[in-house]
């Protein structure tokens, strides 16, 4: 089994390990960013649909994970700069594996079930980063559709994953410490100088 | 009956064209309609509809498509018809294309008898004599909705006083507050609504060009305006113009993505004082390069005539649509410079956003691809010109995206970039210019100020968000230095300047009111002792420490002193 995408952290990607359509959210912009950026970088080869007016991709980012990471895949993107383009383009990359950044970035309701659609249609596994707050919008664009749920929430001292949604396990919040999205928990930067 | 055409207004089965001077004219129309459907019969149902034909198209790809074109007796029922049924070449708008095929288009003149069109003229680069003003009502702090006294531009002069005195009959009129009520004109623009940053003679230079009523143009953006040129450009080429057009990128990896997605050039200019330099500038790059290089949505990626570096294709079996709609813009522009800078300021405004628009998600004949060829040609351009001024013992202090500061022989630098690159260019001789740097000691790319023949020319100084007090400071700076000839005057010009310092410190203490206020986003702010409020709400005081340090920071950053 191909097991791209995946995180990097060792719990997250046990859980969603046989799940094809994985959700992560946050209302925290600067945390989804760098942990999208994180899983971008160790998932490569992988295809990325970026949905952003502008911006939502630091390609350096992602090339400063890689060297963390010690990962050298390729990272094939497309944009989808308005609503009516998120659909075409998500069908445009085929069945592989693929990552959506904020797919319902316009909360345009009459494309809504055309973006869905595209994504439930996708054979290979997908995750999806969404700004969404999904507790405040509820279960409209696509929830429903996710096998798993995992909310992103900022702590003092680093993040914590809310499993909001598994197959396999219950309601449970996974506490990390910030330094571990760089690769700092373990050997990180450490295994690349030496 | 002849006259100019001011405005038009629909009415079942006929049109009334309003000419200048408060003149009407009736004529008998009907509204076209351009739908895609399967069904036509059951659009025909509609009582309003007077007739159908069945017309071939091209869409932007190039297939054929059949448009069922019905005409309807008004306009309610065009929007009945479009809220039910998939409606295309909503732009030129139904109006525009009614007045056109009428041959009555706007700020043409007309003659009209019995219900009829019998000639038309058009002014050509001549502004047609129309009356037009600019109506502001004034308070203490600046432009108000509800102040007692007005400002007014009428065909260009300028007119003040109380507003209970003012009585104005103009053919089109901008207005603002209460001043709509004192001006009587068959097209009264609310500046409030107003969304392009031109003038109201520059509205009726952009009525004329995009062949559209001015009152449907009040509230556009220059992308509307500019995207209506490029639809009568696809509307008399029979291709559809679609309403929203999804557009797919082509794959690419993060290396191309950071190789492709760039602005234009921009050096670190030297810093420091320059004599004898000149300003050489292309004119109109961006439009330039998008019509040299024939760069459109439909003509990037959809075939091999020219293959780039970036791995962008350009087709040249026809002439995008884009560099044909602008190519005329900029004929007109630089005709109508040297007659009527005014409109070719907005001409220029059209031009200016022709570029970014093409990349822009709303756009309709635009693409990103074609966006990043647009910059890729323009830093290849400004790289040639630096590697010619090079070859020829040219030395560069400065370049911006399109846009050199030299010293040298300038004529010979533009006669082979003009011979190389196709484009043209314009030269302003600078007695002295003054490049800056930051407070870190980095230069600072984005200002500069210097003298040319005609007077000071500054970049970057004065931005729009600094209050009245530091504005003028600056602006009286500016006319102090404009007394020197050479660098070396510039240091005597010191003492003045820190005089001037003292003078506007004075100020900070004594000032009028009006001397602290600041405008953000549109409102007036004054900083008081508790922080900023909005000046609407009256004066009530000012922090003397704050302005007193935002002076001496803006006297140290921008000119060295104090």
């Amino acid at each position: 089994m191909d097991e791209r995408p995946l995180t990097g952290f060792q719990e997250l990607d046990r859980i969603t390990r046989d799940d094809e359509f994985v959700e992560f959210y946050s209302t925290d912009w600067e945390l989804l960013r760098v942990f999208y950026h994180r899983v971008i970088a160790l998932s490569s080869p992988i295809l990325v649909v970026v949905v952003s007016e502008r911006g939502g991709l630091d390609p350096v980012l992602v090339r400063r994970f890689q060297r963390i990471f010690n990962v050298t895949g390729s990272v094939k993107l497309r944009r989808a700069f308005k609503a009516e383009d998120v659909e075409p383009t998500i069908r445009a990359m085929g069945d592989m594996e693929l990552i959506v950044i904020d797919p319902y970035h316009h909360r345009n309701g009459r494309e809504y079930s055309k973006i869905v659609g595209a994504l439930r249609e996708r054979r290979g596994k997908r995750f999806l980063f969404s700004y969404m707050d999904r507790q405040r919008e509820g279960s409209t664009f696509g929830l429903h559709s996710a096998h798993s749920v995992i909310k992103l929430e900022r702590t003092r001292t680093g993040f914590r994953a809310v499993i909001m949604k598994s197959v396999i396990i219950d309601n449970v919040e996974i506490p990390y410490g910030l330094w571990d999205i760089y690769g700092r928990g373990d050997e990180g930067l450490m295994r690349w100088l030496l | 009956m002849e006259g100019y055409v001011i405005d038009a207004i629909p009415y079942r089965g006929r049109i009334k064209i309003v000419l200048n001077s408060f003149r009407e004219a009736w004529i008998k129309t009907t509204y076209p309609i351009y739908v895609i459907t399967d069904r036509p019969d059951l659009v025909m149902q509609h009582p309003s509809v007077v007739s159908h034909e069945e017309e071939e198209w091209r869409t932007l790809s190039g297939e054929r498509i059949t448009l069922h074109r019905y005409e309807l007796l008004d306009l309610e029922a065009w929007s009945y018809i479009s809220r039910r049924t998939t409606v295309v070449n909503q732009l030129p708008t139904t109006l525009s294309l009614v007045l056109d095929r009428l041959g009555a288009r706007p700020f043409r003149r007309v003659r009209i008898d019995e219900g009829k069109v019998l000639e038309s003229w058009d002014p050509g680069l001549s502004f047609p004599p129309v009356k037009y003003a600019t109506v502001i009502t004034h308070d203490w702090y600046g432009p108000s909705e509800t102040g007692n006294m007005f400002e007014a531009d009428v065909n260009g002069e300028k007119q003040r006083g109380f507003l209970r005195d003012l009585d104005l009959e103009v053919d089109v009129a901008g207005c603002f507050g209460r001043a709509c009520d004192h001006v009587k004109a068959p097209v009264k623009i609310k500046l409030e609504q107003k969304r392009s940053p031109v003038s109201i003679k520059g509205l009726i230079e952009w009525s004329y060009t995009c062949k559209t009523p001015i009152r449907e143009l009040v509230d556009a953006t220059i992308g509307k305006a500019l995207t209506t040129n490029e639809a009568w450009v696809a509307f008399e080429r029979k291709i559809v113009v679609p309403n929203k057009v999804p557009r797919v990128e082509k794959l690419r990896d993060l290396d191309e993505l950071l190789f492709n997605d760039k602005g234009g050039l921009v050096l670190f200019p030297r810093i420091g004082c320059f004599d004898d330099a000149w300003q050489v500038d292309f004119s109109s790059m961006y439009p330039s390069l998008i019509v040299k290089h024939n760069i459109s949505g439909e003509t990037i990626d959809a075939c091999n005539d020219v293959v780039t570096e970036i791995g962008h294709t350009i087709c040249n079996s026809e002439r995008g649509i884009v560099p044909e709609a602008l190519s005329w813009l900029i004929r007109r522009k630089e005709a109508l410079k040297p007659v009527d800078p005014e409109r070719a300021e907005a001409i220029k405004w059209i031009l200016v956003a022709s570029f970014g628009y093409l990349g822009y998600r709303n756009s309709k004949f635009g693409k990103i691809e074609a966006y990043e060829l647009v910059t890729y040609y323009a830093r290849k351009t400004l790289r040639r010109a630096l590697e010619i001024a090079q070859e020829i013992g040219i030395e560069v202090l400065h370049g911006i995206v399109d846009s050199l500061v030299i010293r040298g022989d300038a004529q010979q630098l533009m006669k082979r970039l003009e011979e190389e690159t196709g484009l043209h260019l314009h030269s302003t001789k600078l007695k002295w210019i003054v490049l800056g740097g930051r407070r870190d000691g980095l230069p600072y790319p984005m200002r500069y100020f210097g003298m040319t023949e005609e007077g000071m020319k500054y970049k970057g100084v004065i931005r729009r968000n600094m209050p009245n007090l530091v504005r003028g400071f600056l602006e009286s700076s500016m006319n102090i230095l404009s007394r020197a000839e050479t660098c070396n005057d510039l240091k005597r010009l010191r003492s003045n300047l820190l005089e001037n310092l003292r003078e506007y410190e004075e100020r900070v203490v004594h000032g009028e009111p009006r001397d602290f206020v600041m405008w953000v986003k549109g409102e007036p702010y004054v900083r008081g002792v508790r922080g900023f409020y909005n000046a609407r709400r009256g004066f009530m005081g000012r922090d003397t420490k704050y302005y007193l340090e935002y002076l001496r920071r803006t006297a140290r950053e921008v000119l060295g002193i104090g």
